[in-house]
């Protein structure tokens, strides 16, 4: 954790949150251990926990119903047959998430019709508001949530790993296969595009 | 925008600059979260960048897709598939894991600093120039190798099978110790993290995959037993 109070006060004039470290929690790792010894009702519990997580990454890296059904039954199949592999040193949903990331690859290599889908799903592009009160509106959040939308998969995978699974860039780093800068430099990328649809000044930083 | 007077280290803006997200969702090591907070107290543009971040991360939060659940019979469809039995899924599991292999070494490459990584192609290199060679040598000029008395006649000991074992939490070392016995089976690793022993079965030169079967299913009838399989190799 943060050390001093006169720190935590700094951050919280600027709303960030103190640190989390990430570990696997006792519950989840009896879960998981109960789940190598075939124990189907810990199995079911680690699949109501963490299938609606996996769901929705899933969903933001290949966005076709079925195709993301298959991929969630792939990964808690890996789950349940490799179970004895999680040795415990990151958080259970890190594992099972670097699992997803995985499938989804695979799945969109896959599917041929992909990207032709997602540029059909994707807005033609979003409304741009003045620099002077877009990041303040009210509606912002969804223009913005299509904004993300139409971010290319690496980075929009960084940006909901960073901002939906809470996630440290070591532990994505872990996930996406990547070195930590190449997280970084994916979410600045991210960033940009998204400051640059909705009137945001930082090209020196870049 | 940066305002000028600010008297900060533009390296230091820089470094609070690319983990700005981060701070924003509470994961920063102790010391970076620190060195962030003291920064934006000062700097105009990373404060007015955190708030741009918490606005990506609200969007991301409200989108539609956080509503999104698998189908309710979805579940059900898993376990189908996982009663259909181990057995088809064998091959994928020996993918996984040369896939997690791979992986493991790009990983470990990656982070490994040039210079060395350099030295360690070329050393990888080296090594399968030289194991190229015996296997060459072996197979053009198998005479050309050294052999000695002692091996006339020598013949490969049997290869063991090895099983993978979780006991119940509640078994004792004197249970564990019987049960082995009486299948003829040593531990040679374990526990692992997740309480899976691996054990050796007694090699005698002739065990069949019809002996093997039998062992694993005696494991498997004794009440303290979770779990019992083949290792595959």
């Amino acid at each position: 954790m943060h050390a001093g109070a006169n720190e935590t006060t700094a951050g919280q004039l600027v709303h960030g949150k103190a640190p989390m470290p990430p570990s696997v929690s006792e519950d989840d790792l009896n879960l998981i251990r109960r789940v190598v010894g075939r124990d189907r009702q810990a199995f079911e519990t680690l699949y109501h926990r963490y299938s609606p997580v996996v769901y929705r990454y899933l969903w933001k890296l290949i966005r076709q119903r079925e195709v993301v059904e298959e991929a969630l039954n792939d990964v808690m199949m890996v789950v349940w047959e490799t179970a004895a592999r999680f040795n415990g040193t990151s958080r259970l949903s890190t594992w099972i998430l670097g699992i997803a990331h995985n499938k989804a690859l695979k799945a969109r290599a896959r599917s041929a019709r992909f990207d032709a889908e997602v540029r059909e799903a994707a807005p033609d592009g979003v409304e741009p508001s003045s620099p002077e009160d877009a990041w303040a509106h009210r509606e912002l959040a969804s223009s913005m949530a299509r904004a993300i939308d139409s971010l290319p998969p690496e980075q929009a995978a960084v940006v909901e790993l960073t901002f939906y699974q809470d996630l440290s860039y070591a532990e994505i780093a872990k996930i996406v296969g990547c070195p930590v800068n190449t997280v970084k430099t994916r979410m600045l990328h991210a960033r940009r595009r998204l400051a640059s649809l909705f009137g945001g000044e930082r090209k020196h930083h870049d | 925008m940066r305002d000028p007077s600010d008297s900060y280290d533009g390296n230091d803006h820089r470094k609070v600059w690319e983990i700005l997200p981060w701070y924003v969702n509470g994961t920063l090591e102790a010391h970076e979260y620190e060195f962030v907070a003291r920064h934006i107290l000062s700097c105009q543009s990373c404060a007015g960048e955190v708030s741009r971040c918490e606005s990506i991360a609200t969007a991301v939060r409200s989108s539609e897709e956080a509503k999104r659940t698998p189908s309710p019979e979805h579940f059900a469809r898993l376990m189908e598939r996982i009663d259909r039995g181990s057995a088809s899924a064998a091959p994928e599991r020996w993918r996984i894991r040369v896939r997690e292999w791979i992986e493991k070494i790009r990983l470990a490459f990656q982070e490994t600093p040039s210079l060395f990584r350099w030295a360690l192609a070329a050393e990888t290199a080296a090594i399968g120039l030289l194991a190229a060679t015996i296997a060459w040598q072996a197979s053009v000029a198998p005479s050309l190798l050294y052999q000695t008395l002692s091996d006339a006649g020598s013949s490969p000991e049997p290869s063991r099978v090895h099983l993978q074992v979780v006991f119940a939490d509640d078994i004792t070392e004197r249970e564990i110790r019987k049960l082995l016995s009486s299948i003829g089976a040593t531990i040679v690793a374990g526990p692992s993290p997740m309480a899976v022993y691996t054990v050796a079965l007694r090699a005698d030169g002739r065990e069949a995959p019809a002996q093997t079967q039998e062992r694993l299913e005696l494991l498997r009838a004794h009440p303290k037993v979770r779990l019992a399989e083949a290792k595959q190799p």
